[in-house]
């Protein structure tokens, strides 16, 4: 067993495996060897946390995903979740980016791209003012570029 | 939101200072230190700010063109990074059916024309958007390597590698100091017979080329291109930091007569290879590019030996002996796995001085183990077998390379070609070809390659028995472990094969290895 520290200082105690699940755990328990000692995150809160741990408890028995795997085309297909883990990621903005950060800190490579997935399709198929609602984004644009831009997107719609 | 109104130039480190250089700073984008001490932040990204950059970049790379050109309609820092040139360099290659095309300045604009109906212009709508306020490294990166003003890293006192005027050495004398020790050196002079070189209508040129050859298609790393489509993009790819490099092994094939234009030196002596026929790797390739194009750290295949003659243009060489690993690379210990900065630039400007504090003529580390210097036209330089090295064309670049195996290397290729068997590359197994199937790395390749160590002494106990024994008497007793090796590391060995391929697609740089022609035809894809 593992055990691991919040920002907040709550303990989580966990299976090796599930702990595993992040290589920046599994490169220190290597390097430190076995030890009753808790791990600190200092960069992570419980709730967050312990819904990463959910995500690492499920997946724990995944095989670890083959080297030559075809970036590009597993990428491109960014609606392709799994249906429990997009169960597990509806949450809400707040949440859901807390836990890309701590994905990306933890280094949990499958983690952070169902997060990353999640966000590109909020993204996916909406216009500039959709997407400037969906994440508080102020247009700093002057009218003059924004015709500018429109223009050139317009080159690139269907014939 | 406050949009920051007083704008700041870039303030350029000490050591920039001293060059006297300012990046260009693409829409007014600067790095992230020039944010320090600013009254407002730019708030251009709402939420998504909680990421990042490397984040939000990593998320626009899971965008389509159509959703990216939507972003870019947002906000200016939407904008800023739905622009990254990287991004759409990638949608372009995987859509344009592996063909260069017409270059219009940027792979967005050049997408926007081919694959949409942008018309063919010089100036965009979009080129005088500002993005002043936006600070980030990571778009800000590729600029600063664009940018660089490379010749400054590379002054004659910073140079060590012998120069040698080509008509008088001879070639006991090239064998004795260069070969036989393998030393690199720079021969001058050598194309004097070229008429590549000194023909007065049919030197050597872009737009010589493409005048004589207008069909003849080349490749530019995962691109095909005709020499004028090249030129144009050659011509006007400033803002590239690692611009596309014509790496072409074909063309004595392609483009009737060039194969008769220039003529391998017999200094260096026979290629051994040639007893392969036609199952032999390729071994001459036209290499062109703009400044700041050039090949990163690598060791060449097989262990060969090659020389470089550069017909036009300056290049700058940067060697390490085969016991020293350049600092910032980092090899398995096979040197099956290579890895390091994807651009040259990129590793001139992060690590050249270290390396010649600690490698250099006064080196702490290894005094004169780092060897500089500068290929001038008309030159030719020897890569002697199993040195690291990296190129960058401090001008516009023309040159020829091959690859060789003569007697002074051999016992180093038959060496590899017994002990890594998993990594003899380029061999062109009759079988496959026929087959010509997707994904051919299985178990008949592994056997076909390890197989060709035999083969090749075979061969050379046929027709050069002499060679043979010399070379076996420097050849060692096999390493241990390796000995006898089964099925299990011949498969581990094609692992490290397929990793590096990946590793090399993800840099997206530029790959030195037998194999390049051959697969982008095996599967039409290949943006490496």
């Amino acid at each position: 067993m593992v055990t691991l520290t919040t920002s907040d200082n709550e303990t989580f105690t966990v299976d090796k495996k599930v702990a595993e699940k992040s290589v920046l755990i599994k490169n220190m328990l290597e390097d430190v060897g076995e030890s009753d000692q808790a791990i600190p995150l200092p960069n992570v809160t419980a709730s967050v946390l312990k819904k990463v741990l959910e995500w690492c408890e499920h997946h724990k028995d995944d095989p670890a995903p083959p080297e030559n795997e075809d970036k590009d085309d597993t990428r491109k297909r960014t609606t392709d979740i799994s249906e429990w883990d997009q169960k597990f990621i509806a949450v809400d903005q707040e949440m859901l980016f807390e836990i890309i950060l701590a994905a990306n800190y933890l280094d949990i490579k499958a983690l952070l791209d169902v997060g990353c997935k999640t966000v590109a399709n909020m993204i996916k198929g909406k216009s500039p003012e959709e997407i400037r609602k969906l994440f508080n984004i102020v247009n700093d644009f002057t009218p003059e570029e924004e015709a500018q831009i429109k223009k050139e997107n317009e080159w690139a719609e269907d014939r | 939101m406050p949009v920051p109104t007083r704008p700041r130039s870039p303030s350029p480190s000490p050591q920039h200072k001293k060059l006297k250089f300012t990046p260009v700073a693409l829409y007014g984008i600067l790095p992230l230190g020039n944010y320090l001490g600013r009254p407002s932040l730019p708030c251009s990204l709402g939420t998504l700010r909680r990421l990042p950059d490397e984040l939000i970049l990593y998320l626009f790379s899971l965008f389509s063109p159509s959703d990216l050109l939507s972003l870019s309609a947002v906000s200016k820092a939407c904008f800023a990074f739905a622009l990254h040139e990287p991004l759409w360099k990638e949608h372009y290659v995987s859509l344009s059916e592996g063909k260069l095309g017409r270059w219009q300045g940027t792979w967005r604009k050049t997408f926007l024309t081919r694959l949409g109906h942008a018309p063919d212009l010089p100036i965009w709508p979009t080129d005088g958007i500002s993005c002043r306020g936006i600070f980030s490294d990571v778009l800000y990166q590729p600029q600063l390597c664009a940018s660089l003003p490379l010749h400054h890293y590379f002054p004659s006192k910073k140079q060590n590698i012998p120069r040698r005027p080509y008509t008088s050495l001879s070639p006991a004398e090239f064998a004795a100091h260069y070969a036989a020790p393998g030393e690199p050196v720079i021969l001058t002079g050598a194309l004097e017979t070229w008429a590549a070189y000194t023909h007065p209508s049919h030197k050597w040129s872009l737009s010589s080329l493409a005048n004589r050859f207008p069909s003849v298609r080349l490749q530019a790393e995962a691109l095909s291109c005709t020499f004028a489509e090249y030129e144009r993009y050659a011509s006007n790819c400033a803002g590239e930091d690692t611009p596309l490099y014509m790496f072409d092994s074909g063309f004595v094939e392609s483009a009737s007569g060039m194969g008769e234009e220039y003529k391998p030196f017999e200094v260096f002596g026979e290629d051994l290879f040639d007893l392969f026929g036609s199952e032999r790797p390729d071994y001459r390739w036209l290499i062109a590019g703009p400044a700041h194009s050039g090949s990163t750290f690598h060791l060449d295949p097989n262990s060969t030996s090659a020389w470089n003659a550069s017909l036009k243009g300056t290049k700058a060489w940067v060697f390490f002996p085969p016991q020293c690993t350049p600092p910032g690379v980092y090899v398995s210990p096979d040197e099956g796995e290579v890895t390091g900065p994807v651009g040259v630039g990129e590793w001139v400007e992060a690590y050249l001085k270290e390396g010649w504090r600690r490698f250099g003529p006064q080196g702490r580390e290894g005094a004169g183990l780092m060897r500089i210097g500068l290929q001038r036209e008309g030159d030719v330089v020897y890569v002697p077998s199993g040195w690291w090295h990296l190129v960058v064309n401090l001008t516009p670049c023309i040159a020829v390379t091959q690859n060789f195996v003569s007697q002074h290397e051999l016992h180093k290729v038959l060496k590899f070609m017994r002990d890594k068997p998993g990594q003899v590359s380029g061999f062109k197994d009759p079988k496959r070809r026929d087959e010509c199937c997707e994904g051919e790395e299985d178990e008949s390749g592994d056997a076909y390659r390890a197989g060709l160590y035999g083969r090749f002494v075979n061969l050379l106990e046929e027709n050069e028995p002499g060679l043979l024994r010399e070379a076996l008497a420097k050849l060692g007793p096999v390493p241990v472990g390796r000995e006898g090796e089964g099925e299990g590391s011949k498969v581990r060995e094609r692992k490290e094969r397929v990793v590096q391929k990946e590793k090399e697609k993800e840099q997206g740089s530029f790959r030195f290895d037998f194999e390049l022609d051959f697969e982008l035809e095996e599967e039409e894809v290949g943006y490496q």
